[in-house]
């Protein structure tokens, strides 16, 4: 199946530049240029992970973050901060991202690991609901359907 | 007090200088003008003359213009002798640069307390030029003090301004390098492909031009690759750098022991230690923990060791000792080399922020002068001397726990 990756960021040139990259590893990219632009998107679509800048003009990607996570607990959400500084790190940590990573990073290294566990995480949950499933247990809830589709 | 008598008289030379010596004054006799002229414009010259107004080849007269024409550096105390007692003798000889007069034939008593009154004159400005002379000298620390003062606030004002600069220019780069090493990593994923196709296109290709720029291509592209990569690597390097000039980076102090400091950063530089360098540790046990940050202090070190490394690999193959010492004031950490030292030169710019002597690539200019910058943090001193390895020795100095603790600035 086609994964979903969100990528947030004010600056165009990451976006394309991001977006290009996750495509041709056969993602499904949807750029947004800031975090009401993300809400609508994720309003609209499910997407398995949220890579989203933290400085940005209007809501910050810490303030999406912390929607995300009330409102679609299952996406997966990687933080990117030019601004390395603790406060950011530790925003990013206690609002429940799966990592937040520095710029300029010199590979996608970092990146791509990130959204592969992520994913992963993902898998692992869904073959945990087949199974249960399998098992019959009388009533899915919607949890469920959001992630087996 | 020296007198030099000038009287071409033989029983008035006689006379006065008996006269002077009873008084306890050191007399010097001579009998005309061009001889006193002489002595009085010699090193040492007599601190005050009576010059006899009548006297062969110079008469006294000419002698005391002579003298005030600026010809004697350090002028005596004149006393014209006369017979001469008239109004406008009197005046003449001032004028000429007399500081007084006795006529002849003279009172001993008034003699006496003229020649007092040049003394106390003598002693006056002797004092006088002494307080000049260290108003002089006072004026002239003071300006010296002044210009180093000047210097530093220039420097800390430098200083100031470039980490407030630095932190946003930091941030600013950041995101222009992100997409270029991003899409740079993009095109090398996608290269494998392009590079099949293109081979495989080179091979059919009939004509040679083509297919020659075809192969050149499959040639240069990696190296184009390389470049850019190079290129990023480097301003990420220097935007590292930068980042550390922002202070709220680092808020976690603790107290750090300083032999596993020195540990972790030799860790750290491991990689370029191995090859070319004999490393020596004189590490004094027991040695009080010091406080603040961790990987500042381990910053310090690094950078000390790795410059230490380079001036090694300029020589080839070299030695680096480590020593810590303490007494009840601070720890001092020391790394020594044995590279080719530092120049006269290059010691007042060590610290200056992009200061380097590295070939360009190789250093920022940025280490030492954060290095600074941690170690003054912390109430610190950096030093820099010549190491008896024969290269250059640095040295930070903390102050212990006991003493520094939550004096952090």
């Amino acid at each position: 199946m086609t994964y979903r990756i969100l990528i947030v960021d004010d600056e165009a040139e990451i976006r394309e530049m991001l977006g290009r990259h996750f495509r041709m590893k056969g993602y499904e990219v949807t750029p947004a240029s800031g975090g009401a632009e993300a809400l609508q998107c994720l309003d609209k679509k499910r997407y398995e992970v949220v890579v989203s800048d933290i400085v940005m003009p209007g809501m910050k990607g810490t303030e999406l973050l912390q929607e995300i996570r009330q409102q679609y607990p299952m996406s997966h959400v990687i933080m990117i901060t030019g601004y390395v500084t603790l406060e950011n790190a530790l925003a990013a940590m206690r609002r429940g991202a799966d990592t937040c990573i520095f710029k300029p990073f010199e590979d996608f290294e970092e990146l791509d690991g990130a959204v592969e566990k992520a994913i992963e995480d993902l898998e692992h949950w869904k073959r945990k609901l087949v199974q249960l499933q399998g098992m019959k247990p009388g009533q899915g809830g919607s949890e469920h359907d959001r992630i087996v589709e | 007090m020296r007198v030099l008598i000038a009287e071409d008289d033989r029983i008035s030379q006689r006379l006065l200088e008996r006269l002077l010596e009873y008084w306890g004054y050191e007399t010097l006799s001579v009998s005309d003008g061009e001889s006193a002229l002489q002595l009085i414009q010699q090193g040492s010259p007599p601190e005050i003359v009576l010059l006899d107004w009548m006297m062969p080849k110079l008469d006294g007269l000419t002698v005391c213009r002579r003298i005030r024409s600026g010809e004697t550096v350090i002028p005596p105390y004149l006393i014209l002798v006369t017979a001469r007692g008239e109004a406008e003798d009197i005046v003449k000889g001032f004028e000429a640069g007399a500081d007084d007069y006795v006529t002849k034939p003279f009172n001993r008593e008034e003699l006496l307390a003229r020649i007092k009154v040049g003394q106390r004159m003598v002693e006056l400005e002797a004092s006088l030029a002494e307080s000049n002379q260290s108003y002089a000298d006072f004026a002239r620390r003071m300006e010296n003090l002044a210009e180093d003062r000047a210097k530093q606030l220039v420097h800390a004002d430098r200083m100031s301004t470039i980490g407030i600069l630095a932190a946003g220019i930091a941030h600013e780069i950041n995101n222009p390098t992100t997409f270029i090493s991003g899409n740079l990593q993009f095109l090398e994923d996608c290269w494998p492909t392009v590079r099949e196709t293109l081979q495989q296109n080179t091979e059919t290709e009939q004509d040679d031009t083509a297919r020659h720029q075809r192969e050149f291509i499959l040639e240069e592209f990696p190296k184009v690759f390389q470049g850019i990569r190079k290129g990023t690597k480097r301003i990420r390097t220097i935007v590292q750098g930068l980042k550390t000039y922002s202070r709220d980076d680092y808020d976690v102090y603790e107290e750090v022991d300083v032999n596993e400091l020195i540990e972790q950063a030799l860790e750290l530089c491991m990689n370029r230690l191995k090859y070319s360098v004999n490393l020596e540790k004189d590490i004094s046990a027991n040695i009080p923990k010091i406080y603040g940050n961790l990987q500042q202090f381990e910053q310090v070190i690094v950078n000390f060791v790795l410059n230490a490394v380079d001036a090694i690999e300029d020589q080839g193959e070299g030695t680096i000792r480590i020593t810590t010492e303490h007494d009840s004031f601070g720890v001092s950490i020391w790394i020594d080399d044995s590279g080719p030292g530092i120049s006269k030169k290059a010691k007042e710019d060590l610290f200056t922020p992009f200061f380097t002597t590295k070939e360009p690539g190789k250093g920022t200019g940025l280490g030492l002068s954060i290095s600074k910058n941690i170690v003054e943090k912390y109430g610190g001193s950096i030093e820099v001397s010549n190491s008896p390895l024969g290269g250059a020795r640095f040295g930070a100095r903390f102050p212990v726990v006991s003493n520094k603790k939550g004096a952090v600035k």
